[in-house]
């Protein structure tokens, strides 16, 4: 197991408040609608190419319907808690099979984004639930959910879990590097020096208020 | 009172960020407060060349909007005590700032009592380099000896006395003694005698820059680097000092053109 040392030069630094949470109340970004529409798309794409199977077509439904539920009520987003909450838990039924699902679906008053395609620098993915991400993260880009936080890959940006102060949100990524890791209020750097080579999936969480990094097995 | 120093070159790719970088270790090390400001925002590279990347968490557009204090952004350097950097964001653009919220910022920064504010300026003459010069007490403008740079320093200088910046000192970057030699580059000679202004260092063209700003350590604190001496040269001008130039190779064509400046 891999600790973090919390970052603690930073916080003297910033003595004032706790950082991370502050930044939260920060607009959704345009990136987020594009990336809604896109994973909207992916799914639709993904349902006829995939027409021949049932039971994944029946799932890739329920998806698409998530997606468009949580676009359609995200403003009285209090009334549609409930209901949304009930279309995940049918989801979890089906899926609860390893250790990250269970963690994943812990948080389960959140929708899902899934996203695919890379995260160059400059850009910012915000999501108000968890973020699937089928791509990489690229040093300087940022990926930003109040729920957990999976990536398809390798993330070299920051990554912000639980971003409206959720501790038990997780980030899991094939390849784990990045510059920055927040987990609701807590913020960690990389070691300096580390090695970034030849990583396994690998998933952060929080523990007694330190983000911990261990092997996915 | 500290003094704000714009970096700035109009053309990209000459060395901006490799200066301010440099010249900011230099002054630390020499046991300044330096407050290094990168106004390239949407473009941000001096937290990366500085190696201060992953301690990021409040930048320079939420210290203008008033998301944190300015103590919250300014990130301590991890190898030299006096050393901070505030860094630009790089999910927004260079819209996001005016030039009067940046003269606000280096006013600021002053009180906090930084002897030297060196501003990294973005490339190109629009918003971002009128952010960037807006603050501004003295211009470095960087060049290399090739025709383009030297076109788009002069052009530069050109908006910087437009703008009330007047005598900028210049840095020719990347200069290669062996071509200068054959004639095939333009000389410290030909630079000056275009752009008119004082020269304030010549940097050799030299492979440890790339070393150094790959490793996330500026060159100047490393003793064997010819660029590094140059920049520890400059450093030392700009702190006031009178340095002669340094003999960029044991050759005596180049370094009687030196000395031949240094008589007129």
């Amino acid at each position: 197991m891999i600790t973090f040392v919390t970052d603690k030069d930073r916080n003297e630094q910033n003595e004032e408040e706790p950082v991370g949470v502050t930044q939260t109340g920060t607009p959704v970004g345009k990136i987020v609608e594009k990336a809604e529409k896109a994973a909207a798309e992916e799914a639709e794409k993904a349902k006829e190419k995939e027409t021949a199977e049932e039971t994944k077509e029946s799932k890739e439904t329920k998806e698409t319907e998530g997606n468009d539920e949580k676009a359609d009520k995200k403003t009285d987003k209090d009334d549609a808690a409930e209901e949304t909450e009930g279309s995940e838990k049918t989801d979890n039924t089906d899926k609860t099979k390893d250790k990250i699902e269970k963690m994943l679906f812990s948080i389960n008053e959140h929708m899902a984004l899934f996203h695919k395609g890379n995260l160059r620098n400059g850009f910012t993915l915000e999501y108000d639930g968890s973020i699937i991400l089928l791509g990489d993260v690229n040093p300087g880009a940022e990926i930003k959910a109040t729920g957990n936080i999976l990536i398809l890959g390798a993330l070299k940006g920051v990554a912000h879990a639980g971003c409206n102060g959720e501790i038990g949100a997780f980030v899991f990524a094939l390849n784990l590097i990045p510059v920055q890791l927040r987990i609701a209020n807590i913020i960690t750097r990389f070691p300096d020096g580390d090695s970034k080579e030849g990583r396994k999936p690998e998933y952060a969480y929080v523990e007694d208020g330190k983000i911990y990094v261990s092997p996915f097995e | 009172m500290g003094e704000v120093i714009v970096v700035t070159s109009g053309k990209g790719g000459v060395g901006k960020t490799t200066t301010s970088a440099n010249i900011g270790c230099g002054l630390a090390v020499s046991g300044k407060k330096v407050a290094l400001v990168d106004a390239d925002i949407g473009l941000r590279n001096l937290d990366v060349v500085m190696g201060l990347e992953n301690r990021i968490v409040y930048d320079l557009v939420d210290v203008v909007e008033g998301k944190c204090k300015l103590k919250q952004a300014l990130i301590k350097d991890k190898r030299y005590a006096g050393l901070y950097l505030l860094p630009a964001a790089q999910t927004r653009d260079k819209d996001a700032v005016s030039p009067e919220q940046m003269k606000k910022l280096c006013e600021n920064l002053k009180e906090e009592e930084f002897d030297y504010i060196i501003i990294d300026c973005p490339a190109g003459i629009e918003q971002g380099f009128k952010n960037a010069i807006a603050g501004a007490d003295r211009a470095l403008v960087v060049t290399t000896p090739e025709v383009s740079a030297v076109r788009d320093a002069d052009r530069i200088i050109g908006l910087l006395e437009a703008n009330e910046l007047n005598d900028p000192s210049l840095i020719l970057n990347r200069v290669r003694t062996d071509m200068v030699e054959k004639n095939e580059m333009m000389s410290m000679d030909d630079v000056t005698e275009i752009l008119a202004v004082d020269i304030i260092g010549v940097v050799p063209d030299d492979e440890s820059i790339v070393i150094q700003t790959n490793k996330g350590e500026p060159a100047v604190t490393v003793e064997s680097s010819k660029a590094g001496q140059a920049f520890r040269n400059i450093t030392r001008r700009i702190m006031g000092e009178e340095v002669p130039f340094m003999d960029l190779k044991e050759d005596d064509s180049f370094f009687t053109k030196l000395k031949k400046l240094f008589k007129k």
